[in-house]
């Protein structure tokens, strides 16, 4: 890049002790116009800037607005172990129980293999149930459901809708209703009829995200069903109807307790991850607040120690014009302002990191000078990294004073450092990072510019 | 006439610590032009305006006076025509788009240093739009105005933020310094035009149509839309 010379009051010492920390690079630029540099080295005049910030500026939520993320994981496994459970159970039972029934079952009315028809529908549905309930988005359980970062999964299937959901339990009463109907008079409650009690695990899968009460009121329906069945046949006698009662029950209990029991473990567990989460950021914000006030005593202490016998110098009529007093002075003031920008309230990672590495330059002598504005988004950890990555070293390599700037504004976030720093051994930042670094020499090589931008990867 | 042919601005200091008083008369008078010179001084605003200070072309005031804030003071002394630049340690971008609101002319914070100093209060006397590169940070990350920054603008603010050179930035954007200084001013512009209809921003504006930074037709771009 062309030599560009400081401004008046540009580089050394502040004219003044008065007048606070001067900017490491030049100040006013001159009212005359067309005094620009070649422009051979920069992009042309049309072009827009490298790191032009704003020409596309997004307007995507910094990872801080996003939904607590362990709260929707912890709950989709839970949710998803209460599925297995719910897939298991359905299987076990129709393998284990209703395969029993149908082989050891005597002769059926509708003939030898309408049984096994049934049973073999049954399977068939369990196995549809099974794969929409386990592969396809569903919509989340819990009090208040948490945002799911997830889009796909914030989008539930359409079929899990209600049409679908009462289908499938339509289809479920059916079965229940043709293997009743194909069991002769008299061994409705025997293994021969093996459907009545085991379609709620069907209807279990179908309505798994829908409000219990329309599982319970399956569960009556199948029984009412079966009750009226056995009254039209003339079979409801006492030992039938305690035998009916003892099915509706067990069975019927056993469903939609498993239910039940899925849904409050999924609601209890998004419940205390929600609260787990809260009282860690609480933690964190205690350390960090802890952090400030530790940072801002030391920056205190170490003002109080550096600043009251320089002003008992100069009223004691240390000669202003000393150089050396002037640049402690300078170091001072630019410590103090640090000190008054902790004290508005910053407690920004960032701009806690920038400013603790501010401290450890200006205890070599460095006059920095940091300057934030704007709404600093909250960065995940890798890109905070990459972010200041290079900022951090040019700091560490800044000579005699350096001036550090965060803006943040459309989501983005630039730091800028300015410094008398030689060559910087910049690592390139991880394209993955979203982080973009330029490095400049200005001042015929003697000053560097270095501006590490951060924006939100955009959503996919 | 051209203000620039009236001679010095005149500026009254409204700030509580002496040292600080010594200090802007001691920059002002270093200024190689004399283009400014100090004609009043006192530590509260009613002490300033009793004297001479009520003449002066330029009210310098330091925001926090004997312990308190007096920033609802500036519209007042706005709609009485006067132009107030705003000398401050508080260099946060709320105080800085309070100040705005409030009317002031310009904002220089306290850290920025002499030049700054000089070149805000002189184009203030002189109707001129100036912008420190706190300032610049300040207008490149308010929210408000990003619809109507365009890219340009925005990149020259931020570079003029970190660099506080317009020969750097000018070298960066590949352009002269006259073109980043006005895409500057335009951009101040714009800012002013947010903020309150302070008599003396009418005549922000209407040296701004003189210089040829905006055109009459523009003004209408630039209606507060409060």
């Amino acid at each position: 890049m062309a030599a560009v010379t400081s401004g008046p009051g540009g580089q050394g010492p502040p004219a003044d002790p008065a007048a606070g920390v001067p900017p490491c690079a030049g100040a006013p630029g001159t009212d005359e116009p067309g005094e620009g540099a070649p422009a051979s080295e920069g992009p042309a005049p049309n072009d827009p800037a490298p790191a032009a910030p704003g020409a596309d500026g997004r307007d995507t939520d910094g990872p801080a607005s996003a939904a607590p993320a362990a709260a929707v994981l912890l709950a989709r496994r839970y949710e998803r172990f209460g599925a297995l459970c719910a897939v298991f159970v359905t299987g076990a039972w129709h393998l284990g129980f209703d395969l029993v029934g149908v082989i050891t079952a005597g002769p059926v009315r509708a003939g030898p293999w309408s049984s096994v028809a049934c049973w073999t529908a049954y399977t068939v549905a369990a196995a549809a149930f099974s794969v929409r309930l386990l592969r396809t988005p569903a919509p989340a359980w819990g009090p208040s459901p948490p945002r799911d970062p997830d889009s796909a999964r914030s989008a539930p299937s359409p079929l899990w809708s209600r049409t679908w959901a009462w289908n499938g339990a339509g289809l479920a009463l059916a079965l229940s209703l043709t293997v009743l109907l194909i069991c002769p008079p008299g061994q409705e409650i025997t293994p021969a009829d093996w459907g009545w009690g085991s379609v709620g695990w069907l209807a279990m899968l179908a309505l798994w995200h829908r409000p219990l009460s329309e599982l319970i009121l399956f569960v009556v329906a199948n029984a009412v069903t079966m009750l009226a069945v056995l009254t039209a046949r003339g079979t409801a006698d006492r030992q039938t109807l305690a035998a009916w009662l003892t099915v509706v029950v067990s069975s019927g209990t056993l469903q939609w307790g498993l239910g039940l029991v899925a849904r409050m473990l999924v609601v209890t567990s998004t419940e205390v991850s929600r609260r787990a989460e809260e009282l860690s950021r609480e933690d964190v914000r205690r350390a960090r607040e802890r952090t400030v006030r530790a940072t801002r005593a030391r920056l205190a202490a170490s003002i109080h120690a550096d600043a009251h016998p320089l002003v008992c110098r100069l009223a004691a009529g240390a000669p202003p014009e000393d150089e050396a007093l002037r640049h402690r002075c300078a170091v001072s003031a630019a410590r103090i302002r640090r000190l008054v920008l902790h004290t508005r309230g910053s407690r920004d990672p960032l701009a806690d990191e920038l400013g603790a590495a501010a401290d450890i330059a200006a205890s070599r002598g460095v006059v920095v000078d940091l300057d934030v504005h704007g709404q600093l988004p909250v960065l995940p950890p890798a890109d905070l990294q990459a972010l200041t990555e290079a900022p951090l070293r040019a700091l560490a390599a800044a000579r005699h004073c350096a001036r550090v700037t965060v803006a943040a504004f459309d989501g983005r976030v630039v730091v800028g450092v300015l410094s008398d720093a030689g060559e910087i051994d910049a690592p390139a930042p991880d394209p993955a990072a979203a982080v973009r670094l330029d490095v400049h020499r200005i001042d015929s090589g003697r000053q560097t510019w270095i501006e590490s931008s951060w924006a939100p990867s955009p959503s996919p | 006439m051209d203000r620039e042919q009236l001679g010095p601005v005149t500026v009254a200091v409204i700030e509580d610590h002496p040292v600080a008083v010594d200090g802007v008369r001691v920059w002002l008078e270093s200024d190689p032009d004399r283009r400014a010179r100090v004609v009043a001084t006192g530590s509260a605003v009613e002490e300033v305006l009793a004297g001479p200070g009520r003449r002066a072309d330029v009210l310098l005031l330091d925001l926090d006076l004997h312990g308190t804030v007096v920033t609802e003071r500036i519209p007042g002394l706005c709609a009485s025509g006067r132009r107030v630049v705003v000398f401050s340690a508080l260099t946060d971008g709320d105080t800085i788009r309070a100040v705005h609101r409030a009317g002031a002319h310009g904002f220089v914070g306290k850290h920025e240093g002499r030049d700054h100093l000089v070149e805000a209060v002189v184009a203030a006397g002189r109707d001129r739009p100036y912008v420190t590169p706190v300032v610049g940070g300040a207008i490149a990350t308010d929210v408000r105005l990003s619809p109507s920054l365009s890219p340009r603008e925005r990149t020259a603010l931020l570079y003029w933020f970190q660099s506080s050179s317009k020969q750097a930035v000018a070298h960066r954007m590949g352009i002269s310094e006259s073109a980043v200084r006005r895409y500057i001013e335009r951009a101040r512009l714009k800012y002013t035009a947010q903020g309150r209809t302070a008599v003396t921003q009418f005549a922000l504006l209407a040296r701004a149509i003189e210089d040829g930074l905006i055109r009459t037709e523009d003004i209408r771009e630039y209606r507060s839309p409060s």
